[in-house]
């Protein structure tokens, strides 16, 4: 048993009454008034207990017996009104929920899943390790895979029950591979279903609608102001907050060169073309994306990626 | 002038015997896990002793480990009914050590999130503090409900700004992950008019109730020496007929481009808490409005969004940051070292310190007193423990 | 073919014995939906699709499945015993209550005293189950219970003699056919007595049944549940079938006493329907009143029964007295 704040259970002592000018806190039975002022004792008050007043302190003080009495009685005519009120007058809000399920908003933040790309079908996930890097939990490991054309994941696992939904991985993925879904169902009854590996989130990904939230739109939407953007970081000449990036340039991290494969100058490039500027063997590779991948048995084709 | 907070408080003894009870660290009203040992003479509590930390999770550990991009979105986790506010302290901690600032808009933005987050954390506030007094079989639970329903309305406009409904992440270095949505502000205004109407309805069930009023009047009186002495403060202090609001004395973020008004209460009891907690509904209510009508153009943050896990880094130096949280200072300190992650990371968790007056305040008190001040406390023992 | 009369006792009382657990059951579900829809929610649905009618089934099943623990430190004969103890006095009390004329147990011609005593005698069920449980929460429980029902019964039997001065009998259904007539119910009679006693018979009956606003026996946010915080499994469920029986006694009690038992519009075999409904009614005011308030603390409801229920309802009789005597006898 710790002593928090010292020493509070000491065996009992020989009876002691606290001294009265402790009473402003009220503890005391000499001043049960406390600092409330005495307030009508009438009707059914408990005046001998420590605190707690009595029944007639509504609000305008003594009343009397009758006055006492009767606004009691309105008290609980309007105590009752407010529960009767929501008996007749209001609907349930409970969703009736694996029958109905509510509307969710575009950023449901979700189930993570890998994404294709929209018109050539392939893999979106290059394998920069980026996410990995950036999770909190750390609970993403990628291997990456390199090829000619661009680099593919060799594996990706994703230990979801331990994952927070912090949607760092989807805003710092430069190809916008990794995304989260509407759906947060992740009840199960072998832990070992949510370590998810490659294939398993790619099916996630086909399986439910996802997210709006994508690497790109994440960047785009806390982009500094244009003025400041693509031209170093100047102070920004429309607007006064634009002049807030001067420091922020300054603390540039020069780590960061170490990860994303460019230097931190990048980063103030405008988040659109990101996906192109961030990798230097990489980015291109997703546009044109017609070699096949090395490893043909852990990527999907085009036929099931549609 | 600390003596008050020295003073050993025993009640002198009653000529019965003596029982000590546990309350916790299982209990239906340890709003976590919260163990207390209570001395008990027949009903009346003589003494009293706390253990706490079963929910400790090495947060200011974690805070060292991880980064500055990263750490913000595990910060909601000290103080989970408040989310906002634990991230909005650290940010605002390591914006001042990096001297980096925020765009207006930003700032409007972290004040909407604040105010709506102390909407959110005084709903649940209001429900599970009448589920104390007024049992999970009873009134109390139908206040509850209610509570939870408004609650869940604003969760609603979170989930919909940031698409989360607990842990939010919605602050960064800089500014904020996430501007609003198309038709946000109008479903903003929506839910608190709605809330604004409801609170009606809670103050007609709570104020007129003779109930209500002698479990609240008189119970937990915290002097206004006392309060300054132990170093409480939110709406504990205010209901102790001290003026402190940060938001008020210290501005940050924008604050002092609003006008709302602190309610301070001067009888120091849970009654005085509890109108305190309620006109602060109303004042969150109207800085919401405020803000929303002002929100200014512009990008919601100073620095490029986050792209990699080094990506910003504070010089040397020290620095502590402090927000007016829903239950009071929340204050983060942050020992820099030039590295992308803290060298020393320490919270100032307002439920721990406000939890500090228990030992004071419940000597004295029947059984059913403890609940009711408990929760006019209002700790979260994530924010405790940490 | 007539039965003697100790077997037809046995058979009245059989169905009867049944018919009340069958209706409590279907209270408790009566009640949840009720407070459900009072607080936004649906309450049961998916057991007995739709609205749950199959959730009172399901409860009792799922109660005798649960296992039986019993503390190792408990006193296992009175621990044992307590949930029984409780229960016999809460059912007995349905022996007095006729439902429609001649149809009943026994029509007591003392049936109201026998259902005050009977109903009063909970408290050593509830004393044994705290004591024997061997648990602080439950002993402080116990010790509240004792102070408590103590000083509601008083009220509460003085209120439930007004309408027996009323109608000058103590069998209950002398006191019904007392009621008749357009605006004959007692709660409509005796200048405004009537109602007064109804309401004070209301709070009574709360605070002897220990709900909300006056549950501090059970108080699970500070006493986690009380007298029966030990108790699981079948236990739990005999004491929560006492405690729900014992409600719904006083809410026929006080249907009979105040609200003209049986008597309604239609035909004679409408009776024990309009009884029924009335009792419902009765049983819902309780439900709403414990739905809509905070607890009290101990120290303050013995200060609300000592200073004014029982003041007010020992008025109460004494004015209905006087009343009755002024009027020599005739209908007041
Ligand atoms: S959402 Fe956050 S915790 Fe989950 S995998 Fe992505 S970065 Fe890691
Ligand atoms: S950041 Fe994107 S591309 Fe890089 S490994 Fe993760 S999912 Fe793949």
């Amino acid at each position: 048993m710790s002593d928090f704040m010292g020493g509070l259970s000491k065996p009992p002592e020989p009876p002691t009454r606290s001294e009265p000018s402790r009473g402003v806190r009220g503890r005391t039975r000499e001043t049960r008034d406390g600092p409330r002022g005495p307030e009508s004792v009438t009707g059914f008050g408990t005046g001998t207990q420590r605190g707690g007043g009595s029944v007639a302190v509504l609000r305008d003080g003594a009343k009397g017996f009758w006055g006492e009495t009767l606004q009691l009685a309105r008290a609980v005519g309007r105590t009752m009104g407010v529960t009767f009120k929501n008996l007749v007058a209001r609907k349930p809000v409970t969703v009736m929920y694996p029958d109905v399920r509510r509307q969710y908003p575009d950023r449901f933040r979700g189930v993570l899943a890998l994404t294709y790309d929209k018109e050539t079908g392939e893999e979106n996930c290059i394998g920069c390790r980026l996410c990995e890097y950036i999770c909190p939990p750390q609970v993403i490991k990628v291997e990456m895979l390199k090829a000619k054309e661009r680099n593919w994941a060799k594996h990706f696992t994703l230990e979801l029950y331990s994952c927070e939904f912090c949607e760092l991985c989807v805003q710092v993925c430069p190809t916008d591979a990794i995304v989260m879904l509407k759906t947060f169902e992740l009840a199960t009854s072998d832990r070992r279903e949510l370590l998810l590996d490659k294939d398993r989130l790619h099916a996630l990904g086909l399986e439910h609608e996802h997210s709006w939230a994508t690497g790109t739109r994440l960047r785009d939407m806390q982009a500094p102001p244009k003025a400041a953007r693509g031209e170093g970081h100047r102070d920004g000449a429309t607007r006064g907050e634009a002049a807030v990036t001067a420091p922020a340039a300054a603390a540039k991290p020069a780590g960061t060169a170490a990860l994303a494969g460019a230097g931190s100058a990048e980063e103030s490039a405008t988040p659109a073309p990101a996906a192109k500027a961030d990798g230097p063997s990489t980015a291109e590779a997703v546009k044109t994306a017609a070699a096949p991948p090395a490893a043909p048995g852990e990527v999907k084709t085009k036929e099931t990626a549609e | 002038m600390d003596t008050e907070a020295r003073k050993v408080v025993e009640m002198g003894w009653g000529g019965n015997e003596r029982l000590v009870m546990n309350m916790g660290p299982q209990h239906p009203s340890a709003h976590g896990v919260f163990r207390a040992i209570l001395t008990l003479e027949g009903e009346t509590v003589v003494a009293v002793d706390a253990v706490i930390g079963y929910l400790h999770r090495c947060h200011e550990k974690l805070g060292e480990t991880l980064t500055y991009v990263q750490y913000p979105t595990i910060a909601s986790k000290t103080d989970y009914v408040a989310a906002m506010t634990s991230e909005l302290a650290y940010v605002l901690a390591v914006e001042h050590l990096g001297k980096f600032e925020v765009p207006k808009r930003a700032q409007y933005l972290r004040v909407i999130a604040a105010e709506l987050q102390r909407i959110a954390s005084h709903c649940l506030w209001l429900g599970t503090w009448c589920l104390d007094i007024g049992g999970a079989l009873g009134g109390g639970a139908t206040i509850f409900l209610y509570a939870i329903r408004e609650r869940e309305d604003v969760l609603d406009l979170f989930e919909a700004l940031t698409g989360a409904r607990l842990l939010y992440g919605f602050h960064q270095v800089g500014g904020t992950r996430y501007d609003v949505p198309a038709g946000w502000d109008k479903q903003v205004r929506e839910t608190i008019d709605r809330i604004e109407r409801r609170l009606d309805e809670y103050e007609a069930m709570l104020e007129d109730n003779a109930f209500f009023l002698v479990r609240t009047q008189g119970v937990g009186v915290i002097s206004p020496e006392l309060a300054q002495e132990v170093g409480i403060s939110g709406p504990l202090i205010r209901g102790s007929g001290i003026d402190f609001d940060l938001r008020r004395w210290a501005p940050y973020s924008s604050y002092e481009d609003f006008d709302f008004r602190v309610p301070v209460e001067t009888a120091g009891d849970c009654y005085a808490r509890y109108r305190v907690r309620m006109v602060e509904f109303r004042e969150s209510i109207t800085i919401v409005r405020q803000a929303l009508d002002g929100l200014p153009e512009g990008p919601i943050s100073s620095r490029p969004g986050v792209k990699s896990v080094g990506q910003v880094r504070v010089p040397k130096g020290e620095g502590y940051a402090r927000v007016e949280g829903a239950r009071g200072e929340v204050g983060c300190c942050i020992v820099a070292d030039g590295s992308p992650k803290p060298y020393r990371m320490k919270w100032r968790g307002a439920s721990f310190s406000n939890l500090a007056i228990l030992p004071h305040i419940l000597p004295g008190c029947k059984i059913a007193d403890v609940v009711a001040i408990m929760g006019s406390i209002d700790p979260v023992f994530g924010e405790v423990d940490r | 073919m007539t039965l003697p009369p100790l077997a037809q006792a046995a058979i009245a009382a059989f169905i009867v014995l049944n018919a009340v657990i069958l209706m409590v059951a279907y209270v408790t579900l009566l009640e949840r939906k009720f407070a459900a829809r009072m607080q936004s929610r649906i309450g049961p649905y998916y057991v007995g699709w739709p609205h749950g009618w199959l959730q009172p089934i399901a409860d009792a099943l799922k109660l005798m499945l649960k296992e039986d623990v019993v503390p190792a430190a408990a006193d296992r004969w009175v621990y044992n015993l307590a949930p029984i103890a409780f229960l016999v006095p809460c059912v007995l009390i349905f022996a007095t209550i006729p439902f429609a004329p001649g149809l009943g147990v026994a029509d007591l011609n003392i049936g109201i005293l026998f259902f005050l005593a009977v109903s009063a005698l909970e408290i050593v069920g509830l004393f044994m189950g705290g004591w024997g449980s061997n648990n602080k929460y439950a002993l402080i429980s116990a010790m509240r219970a004792v102070n408590q029902i103590i000083s509601y019964d008083l009220p509460f039997i003085f209120t439930a003699l007004v309408p027996v001065v009323l109608a000058g009998s103590m069998q209950l259904s002398e006191i019904v056919s007392a009621q008749t007539g357009l605006f004959g119910w007692f709660v409509f009679r005796a200048w405004g007595l009537g109602v007064l006693a109804l309401l004070a018979y209301l709070v009574a009956t709360i605070a002897a049944e220990n709900r909300v606003p006056f549950d501090i026996l059970e108080a699970e946010s500070e006493l986690v549940a009380g007298f029966r915080v030990e108790y699981s499994g079948m236990k739990f469920a005999l004491i929560q079938l006492g405690e729900y029986a014992h409600i719904l006694g006083t809410s026929f009690l006080g249907a009979l006493l105040f609200l003209g038992g049986w008597l309604g519009p239609g035909p004679a075999w409408l009776g024990p329907i309009w009884f029924l409904l009335k009792a419902i009614f009765v049983f819902l005011l309780i439900t709403w009143v414990r739905w809509s308030f905070v607890r009290i603390r101990v120290d303050q409801i013995l200060a609300i029964s000592w200073k004014l229920l029982l003041p007010l309802s020992i008025v109460l009789l004494m004015a209905a007295a006087f009343a009755v005597a002024w009027s020599g006898g005739a209908r007041v």
